[in-house]
């Protein structure tokens, strides 16, 4: 096995050299802020969210197996990380998906974006929960159908279903948004 | 199969992660329903659009709340270690367990001899632990501000963290790795440089050296690699001449940067 591959690093980490965190952190912080911040669309939100997860990597070690993905073992605490944040978000009656604007959604966006992409964007934010994470690991994240399943715990064909209902429900929601858009609504 | 709904295999296929036969299977579905020809246009630009979509990340708040994080972890971790080491919880419990009343006076003498030798042992292992675990985290330690200061948004600084990596002693295959990255993929000319010549530094370690052999077919700015072609030249004059007249062939090199690399075959 590669010394330097994540899974070697993570047995590292199990074995109490906690500095070896710091070159997973290198690899995937970014990754993972852009996960948050794609759920959440909030900076800071996306900033705890992405701290939370090395946090519980480090105190959850143990749970993590060496013939296991790393990265599918941290999304699945990212996963988590996410559900209780919304969670608690929920009870507070914050409504975190809600408290998101449309109109806010560009703002830490980069600049150029077509028109196109903000009404994806747009789009997006209108579908469930699990329909924008879905497609979250497929577009941006770039995360293989396979390994979706193993994150989200189902067959990799339920993911395919999945994900074709997803973007069919995106189609529909981009279309109403052209409609709402030509309407000068 | 032949029934099968291939449609659910578009985002795959239009990632490119299908195998040829699976892709093939996809393609012939969707030349025989072309009905589906716009949904899968309307997916293929989705993907192409949101993919080269980029958002702004807060790099040093990440990376310093990161940090503090991890320097407590280390903190919790020597401190429980310590405490797993001390005596007295250790004889407590064993205390406890033993049931006086029922004990042979050979059991109690067995364990008194037992409980002696342990302290005598014990007198030793805490320091050499304590040694060992404080090595260790003064390990973790340089790693963490040596990451920060490589880390820096100004090459300046990260500069200035190379040389603090090349000033060392002794290397260790963390360190041998951090400074690969900083010379594979910097965006800093200079601190591709830097990184460069650190890594000679240490070329008696293998790792160093098979770093830099990598570092010819990684790093494309042609300065570096010419003193990557240089360096490397002192120990392994093959490797090095090999790029060299890879360089020669590329047509963009610079005329006078041509002649250095010749002058060196």
């Amino acid at each position: 096995m590669n010394p330097y591959s994540d899974e070697s690093l993570m047995e590292k980490v199990k074995d109490g050299q906690l500095g070896q965190m710091s070159l997973l952190f290198e690899r995937y912080h970014k990754e993972l802020y852009h996960y948050f911040y794609r759920l959440s669309q909030d900076v800071n939100d996306s900033k705890d969210l992405c701290q939370q997860v090395f946090l519980r990597m480090i105190k959850y070690k143990n749970t993590f197996h060496r013939n296991k993905k790393f990265k599918v073992w941290m999304y699945r605490i990212a996963k988590n990380v996410w559900f209780d944040l919304y969670k608690k978000r929920q009870k507070d009656k914050k409504q975190l998906k809600n408290g998101i604007h449309e109109s806010g959604i560009s703002s830490n966006r980069g600049l150029g974006d077509s028109e196109e992409t903000q009404k994806l964007e747009v789009a997006i934010k209108r579908l469930s929960e699990d329909q924008q994470e879905l497609l979250i690991m497929h577009f941006y994240q770039n995360i293989k159908a396979p390994e979706i399943a193993e994150i989200l715990q189902i067959s990799p064909n339920n993911v395919r279903v999945r994900t074709h209902r997803a973007i069919k429900a995106l189609r529909k929601e981009f279309k109403k948004i052209n409609k709402e858009r030509t309407n000068g609504k | 199969m032949e029934n099968e709904n291939w449609s659910i295999y578009y985002v795959e296929f239009i990632k490119g992660e299908l195998d040829e036969e699976l892709a093939s299977k996809v393609k012939q579905y969707l030349a025989d329903h072309p009905e589906d020809l716009e949904y899968f246009n309307f997916l293929n630009s989705s993907i192409k659009n949101l993919s080269k979509q980029s958002i702004e990340i807060p790099e040093e708040d990440l990376r310093r709340a990161f940090f503090n994080m991890l320097e407590v972890e280390v903190q919790n971790a020597k401190n429980l270690k310590n405490k797993s080491l001390s005596i007295p919880p250790l004889l407590h419990q064993l205390l406890h367990k033993i049931q006086w009343k029922s004990m042979a006076f050979g059991s109690i003498m067995l364990v008194i001899g037992a409980l002696g030798s342990y302290l005598i042992n014990s007198n030793q292992k805490p320091e050499t632990s304590t040694l060992s675990s404080l090595e260790e985290e003064i390990n973790d330690l340089k790693h963490m501000v040596l990451l920060n200061q490589l880390n820096n948004q100004s090459p300046f600084e990260r500069i200035k963290g190379v040389q603090i990596a090349k000033d060392y002693q002794e290397i260790d295959l963390d360190m041998i790795e951090i400074l690969s990255e900083k010379l594979f993929f910097d965006d800093n000319e200079h601190v591709k440089i830097a990184a460069a010549h650190a890594l000679n530094k240490f070329k008696s370690h293998p790792l160093a050296r098979s770093k830099l052999l990598e570092s010819l077919d990684m790093v494309k700015e042609p300065y570096v690699q010419i003193l990557l072609i240089k360096i490397i030249g002192e120990w392994d004059a093959q490797s090095a001449g090999n790029k060299a007249q890879e360089l020669l062939k590329n047509e963009t090199l610079q005329p006078e940067l041509k002649v250095i690399v010749e002058s060196m075959i």
